[in-house]
């Protein structure tokens, strides 16, 4: 075992990427030019001889190491054209939301200043619900863009971050699923209390959907065990 | 010698099959193997023996897997799948009639 060698190749591998190839291939080419430089003493050639021989059948590994590095940007151009798409996803249903609001609002304000007959505010109730699904449904869509992390370089760290990534995808999943079920539970509550006027019976509406949630948490937290 | 040298380079891969036929090896033993048929005139750079490991697996003509010698580093050896033994025997052909055509070519 000659440390010299270890010593040079690790010198050499400083510039290289932190990748499992790059140490793969820095831990091959020490065992192989061990193996050279213990042939050369047994042929009788000096230790400072055979090193400079052994460095020198190296070459020029540098060359090497871009090969070991070009995939991780092709990877990032990728995810920041992914966080783009979602980005205007995101915006545009933030902003049916809002408009799904403001008709709610003008629909009030109509009926405050006049009577028309009609259950205006119902109306506009029920209209923010229908233009709501748009922004709901596009961001459940935006989540499943996602699709599973695909690791393009062999790390350590690159499979810290696919765990990272899929339990973070697996939340966003939740939390959608989440806020459809509540508001469709304000949705049922106001339809029911205002069909019925029974307000003293209705808010139990929302225990049903605290136990729904239960069982939604439960279900994602089975799938996760299971994969 | 320079024009010796660009041929063989460019047989890198198919020198590194032809041993891997015989058996499984490792990149040390090969570029020990050349050295020897040739007189010790000849000697790949390990730069190039690795980027030509790398094609070849690439290529999935080759596999590789991990020796385990008790002190050291370990090994890292080659094995040749069908799909290598194919393209050998492809690239044999080619160079034979290679080889045939420029001996008609320099009489």
């Amino acid at each position: 075992m000659n440390e010299n060698l270890k010593n040079y190749l690790d010198e050499v591998f400083k510039k290289a990427p932190k990748t499992r190839k790059a140490l793969e291939l820095k831990e091959e080419l020490l065992s192989n030019s061990q193996d050279r430089y213990e042939d050369l003493i047994h042929g009788g050639t000096s230790a400072e001889d055979a090193y400079d021989m052994v460095v020198s059948s190296i070459g020029n590994v540098e060359e090497l190491f871009d090969s070991l590095q070009e995939e991780v940007g092709m990877d990032m151009e990728n995810r920041i054209e992914l966080r783009k798409k979602m980005a205007v996803i995101k915006t545009v249903a933030t902003g049916l939301y809002i408009l799904s609001f403001v008709v709610l609002l003008l629909f009030t304000i109509v009926d405050s200043m006049m009577s028309i007959g009609a259950d205006l505010p119902l109306i506009g109730f029920m209209l923010m619900i229908i233009i709501d699904i748009v922004p709901t449904c596009m961001l459940v869509y935006s989540n499943s863009l996602y699709g599973p992390y695909q690791k393009r370089e062999d790390t350590i760290v690159e499979e810290f971050k696919e765990w990272q990534f899929n339990s973070k995808r697996n939340k966003s999943i939740r939390n959608a699923a989440s806020a459809v079920l509540w508001s469709l539970t304000l949705v049922l509550y106001f339809i029911i209390s205002f069909v019925t006027f029974a307000w003293y019976a209705t808010w139990i509406i929302f225990l049903a959907a605290l136990c729904a949630q239960a069982v939604i948490i439960l279900m994602f937290r089975l799938r996760e065990a299971r994969d | 010698m320079s024009i010796t040298s660009d041929i063989i380079r460019g047989h890198t891969e198919t020198i590194i099959l032809a041993h891997l036929i015989k058996q499984d090896s490792y990149g040390y033993q090969i570029n020990k193997d050349i050295m020897e048929t040739t007189n010790h005139t000849y000697e790949l750079k390990e730069a190039t023996l690795y980027s030509a490991f790398r094609r070849l697996e690439q290529a999935e003509y080759i596999v590789s897997y991990w020796g385990n010698e008790g002190t050291g580093a370990r090994r890292r050896y080659y094995s040749i799948t069908d799909k290598g033994r194919k393209a050998y025997e492809e690239q044999k052909r080619d160079w034979e009639s290679a080889k045939a055509m420029i001996d008609k070519l320099l009489q």
